[in-house]
């Protein structure tokens, strides 16, 4: 996957072994530990960001800034409340930058996604199976059995990630399959070693298990914040400003959420069909369902942040036609 | 003052579309779609949006207002036959495109809204 990636970290960890878990590869150990310096060498704790430098250039890209001034903003709030159970209010801010609008809309097309990811994890397991059964047998005919049944999952696993479909599920293009899941045919020969393959199985499962919950946590997140900026404006005492944070803040909410639903099937439908009308892929493979997926993040998106302001607008305009 | 008007009208609309797709894309959906079996702008929407969110339905619905509302366009692109957009009923045309355009105005609407208010205007 081309570009940097950031993940909030779940539960503590020492920051080597958090390194290790990620199975990253030779060349981004030291970018990672650069562009990681908020957390470099102490106890990663729940709720901080991680960020998975971008591969293609051993250089900082403006974006892999931006995540480390996100990931600098998390640790301070971190530190300064120290409460790691409220750790999605608190952080609101910077989380909702992330995920909340994006996920939305992404979230129409989330469940495609999280399926397409489950189909690669399918078929990883079944190679995992095919190489444990060859194991326990190891004759020679079950060798050239094992080939051939190898090489049509391979098959399958490069219909399965090839182009856009490779994104998320954490394998990165390096030519073939085998080397792509770190196994390499003649050390499983001699060794029965297949290096990083169950991490890869894992990512994946994990990638499906949370783009399935990126449209819940993008919700929560924006009705966790609407009920504290309620709660904060009524408890200063002050009735007419409660009575109007209920109208802003409730209508803010449903604009936001409504138009980045709406804004969310809206722009994958739009998409594809620009799509299919454009370039004519009436057979609605990978290209459609990567047409689908932009445009389902971007209406969502858009359609979120704008919702949210009109929605606030149209609020505070009822709340003052109610109060005269 | 209109601005004003504009602004809770698209509001209110964005908010009345969703009781009406969701009628719309479980009541009238499947009777439409079976007016027009071989289309394959239809079948290819249906296959790419079928693991979306309740099964890719209001996707679905847009499709079918679409090839209502510009039949010509997509035979153009030998998605869909004229003829099969002739024989769907009036009632269930309305079905397919008023929610369409309920949300897409709704939409637009909102988002004009939410610019004005970035920029100041109102």
């Amino acid at each position: 996957m081309q570009g940097p990636y950031a993940f909030i970290n779940e539960r503590p960890m020492p920051y080597p072994q958090l390194k290790l878990s990620l199975s990253l590869n030779q060349h981004t150990h030291t970018k990672f530990d650069i562009i990681n310096q908020h957390i470099r060498n102490v106890v990663v704790l729940p709720g901080q960001l991680v960020i998975i430098p971008d591969a293609s250039t051993a250089s900082c890209t403006t974006e892999e800034a931006r995540l480390m001034r996100s990931a600098q903003n998390i640790k301070h709030v971190l530190l300064a409340h120290s409460a790691t159970d409220q750790f999605l209010i608190k952080n609101y801010d910077q989380l909702q930058a992330i995920m909340s609008h994006a996920s939305l809309g992404i979230g129409s097309a989330s469940s495609a996604w999280s399926k397409h990811l489950s189909h690669v994890e399918k078929t990883l397991n079944e190679i995992d199976a095919l190489h444990k059964q060859y194991l326990s047998k190891g004759s020679t005919a079950a060798r050239d059995e094992f080939l051939a049944r190898r090489r049509a999952l391979f098959a399958t696993l490069d219909r399965q990630l090839s182009g856009m479909a490779r994104l998320g599920t954490g394998l990165k293009n390096e030519g073939s399959i085998k080397k792509m899941l770190g196994i390499s045919s003649k050390r499983y020969w001699h060794h029965g070693q297949i290096r990083g393959y169950e991490e890869a199985v894992k990512r994946v499962a994990k990638a499906s298990e949370i783009v399935k919950k990126g449209t819940y946590i993008g919700i929560a997140l924006d009705v966790g914040s609407t009920a504290l900026e309620i709660t904060e404006a009524c408890s200063k005492g002050r009735e007419q400003e409660c009575t109007q944070a209920k109208y802003v803040e409730g209508a803010k909410l449903v604009g936001s959420v409504g138009g980045a639903s709406a804004g969310g099937i809206a722009g994958a439908y739009v998409s594809t069909a620009v799509c299919m009308i454009a370039f004519g892929i009436p057979t609605a493979g990978a290209g459609a369902l990567a047409c689908a997926i932009i445009g389902g993040a971007a209406g969502g998106l858009a359609a979120g942040k704008l919702g949210g302001k009109g929605g606030e607008w149209v609020g505070d305009a009822l709340y003052h036609a109610v109060e005269r | 003052m209109y601005l004003k008007y504009f602004a809770v009208g698209s509001f209110v609309l964005l908010l009345l579309s969703f009781p009406l797709l969701f009628s719309a894309m479980y009541k009238k959906l499947d009777a439409a779609e079976r007016y027009m079996p071989y289309s394959t702008f239809i079948v290819g929407c249906r296959h790419t949006f079928r693991h979306f969110h309740f099964e890719g339905r209001p996707q679905r619905v847009f499709a079918m207002a679409t090839v209502i509302l510009i039949p010509k366009v997509i035979q153009w692109r030998g998605m869909v036959l004229v003829e099969d957009v002739q024989k769907i009923p009036l009632h269930l045309k309305y079905w397919m495109v008023i929610p369409t355009l309920a949300t897409f105005l709704g939409l637009i609407g909102i988002c004009i809204t939410g610019l004005l208010v970035e920029s100041d205007i109102i």
